[in-house]
Parts: C-alpha cells; sequence; structure tokens
C-alpha cells in the first residue's frame, strides 16, 4: 500500500529534507508532491489524491495552519493525515493545529520520528500519549 | 536567577547549528561590529507577537555552504538552497528562542527570513549579541527586540 505525500515548505533544502527523511524511514511511498506554499499546495491538491500532506507552519502566500483549515473545511480534502513539522513553540497554536486534527513534528526532527508518526497516524486509533489525535483511514489507497 | 537573553540565544543557536548541521561551535565574545569581511553571508527573520523584533545572522559564505550541505546530506548546494538552508536555520532558532525568553503560551508570527544584503540596517541597539567559533570561522547573531521587558537579574 504505497502512500501519496505532498510536502509543503517554502524552503528547498527543508522540502529535500523531508523527502530525504520519508525515504529512509521505512513507508512505502507512492508519489511525493512538493508546494512552496499553501495556495500551491491547494492548487496541486485540486489535481492529485494525497494520501499524506506534511507541512510548514510560517510560509508565504498562506500559512500551514490556514492551509490546515483549508483542507479541513474541504469535503474532497477533510479526511486527508496532516503532519504539521514546524519549529513552532507556541503550546496555544499546536493546541490549535491539534484541534484540527493534525499531528505535530518539531524541527529539528529525524527519520525515524516521522515515521513513527506516520505510522501511528496510519494504524488508526492508537493513543500514543502525545495529545494527538488519530484520524481514520481514508482515500482510494485505504 | 532569570537566564540573560544572550545565554538564550547562544543555546537556541549552538543547540540548532548541532542537531540540524551537525556542526560543532563554542561561544567566544562577542565584537560589537562584525568585521565587515567576515558578512559575506547573512540572513534577517522578524517575528510580532507580545513584542515584535528580529534575528540578524552572518558568516563567511564557506560556513553557509558547509551547513547547506550538511542539511542535504552531503549533496553540493546550489546558491537557493545554501540561502533556504540559512534561512531554515535562522528559523529553527528563532522556533527555539522565542519559548525560552516568554514560554510556551503565547503566540508569535514569523516572518519568512530574507537575505540581509540590501536591507536597511535596524534603527534599535541590539538586545543581545553573540558569536560563535566554529572551525571555519565566526557566526554572529544580533538579536533586536523592541517592547520586551526583561525580568529584573536577582
Amino acid at each position: 500500500m504505497k502512500l501519496n505525500v505532498m510536502v509543503v515548505d517554502d524552503s528547498t533544502v527543508m522540502r529535500a529534507m523531508v523527502t530525504k527523511s520519508l525515504k529512509l524511514c521505512g513507508i512505502e511511498l507512492g508519489e511525493v508532491l512538493e508546494a512552496g506554499n499553501g495556495v500551491e499546495a491547494l492548487e496541486r491538491l485540486a489535481g492529485t489524491w494525497v494520501d499524506l500532506a506534511l507541512i510548514d507552519v510560517n510560509m508565504p502566500k498562506m500559512n500551514g495552519e490556514e492551509l490546515l483549515y483549508r483542507i479541513r473545511g474541504d469535503v474532497a480534502l477533510e479526511s486527508m493525515h496532516v503532519i504539521v513539522i514546524s519549529t513552532e513553540g507556541s503550546e496555544t497554536r499546536i493546541s490549535r493545529l491539534k484541534s484540527k486534527g493534525a499531528r505535530f513534528l518539531r524541527k529539528p526532527f529525524s527519520p525515524e520520528s516521522l515515521g513513527n508518526q506516520i505510522r501511528e497516524m496510519l494504524g488508526g486509533n492508537h493513543g500514543d500519549g502525545s495529545g494527538n489525535q488519530a484520524l481514520p483511514v481514508s482515500g482510494p489507497h485505504f | 536567577m532569570a537566564m540573560d537573553l544572550e545565554t538564550k540565544l547562544y543555546q537556541s543557536a549552538a543547540r540548532t547549528f548541532e542537531e540540524v548541521c551537525f556542526l560543532l561551535t563554542l561561544r567566544e565574545p562577542a565584537p560589537d561590529k562584525p568585521p565587515a569581511a567576515e558578512r559575506e553571508v547573512g540572513v534577517r527573520i522578524g517575528f510580532d507577537g507580545i513584542f515584535h523584533g528580529a534575528l540578524e545572522i552572518t558568516c563567511p559564505a564557506s560556513i553557509a555552504e558547509q551547513l547547506a550541505q550538511a542539511m542535504l546530506g552531503g549533496e553540493q548546494p546550489t546558491a537557493q538552497q545554501r540561502q533556504d538552508a540559512f534561512g531554515e536555520i535562522s528559523n529553527v532558532i528563532t522556533g527555539n528562542l522565542l519559548p525560552a525568553i516568554v514560554g510556551t503560551e503565547l503566540v508569535f508570527d514569523v516572518t519568512a527570513p530574507a537575505v540581509l544584503a540590501g536591507q536597511e540596517p535596524l534603527s534599535w541597539r541590539p538586545s543581545a549579541r553573540v558569536r560563535l567559533r566554529s572551525d571555519e570561522g565566526p557566526i554572529d547573531l544580533a538579536l533586536y527586540i523592541e517592547g520586551y521587558q526583561p525580568e529584573p537579574k536577582t
């Protein structure tokens, strides 16, 4: 079961690091798409099925928080898995993101921690004690 | 005793360089103004919340190259990747630093990192200045904060 993933970050280096981490962490990958901000991400999501979006918070044009709200407000995208990968240090904002069904991974991160987050997320409703919410698996691949 | 801003800046920066780029650094006295020859690559990142300000990082081009290469797993970076890597490092340092200063409850909006060259210098005095020494040379950090009242030292 291959996972289509979109990496959304305005930094080309960060996108390369996340993509490399995805390849290292043992997840079976399908297509890996990239976008430089929330606007680009929504444009690409309109034409391609993506199982998991890995999104940064601080981005130009449309930040990750707004992108998450747009995803959850779109019936075609609302069930998509989302992990926010960010330097965000405010528990207030992190709680807001988690309340929208996103998991949170703080930069810097290891490929192992990314892999664990993805496996836990896809594994269903297994609580990990982190407060992250598990979403039901959905979409054409599941 | 409240930890001073320079110590918080130093700890956030040293940890970031070590964890993100495997670059070990030592703290050394910061000059009032870094020599021009060492300011070959620079980035500024702004933040806005209970107070606003900016963090500026400057270093020789060879260090920026090394940082980007480490982040890319040894690949030779393009000029864009070199700049992006430096910007991402400033983002991570800022993300670690702000909660260290004000705690984790308050929300800050952080701007996209911008190349320092060609920008108007900030008119405020830096609230903290730190120099880190690496094998390749110095890395200078200057933290500008407006509207912040530090806890009095006891």
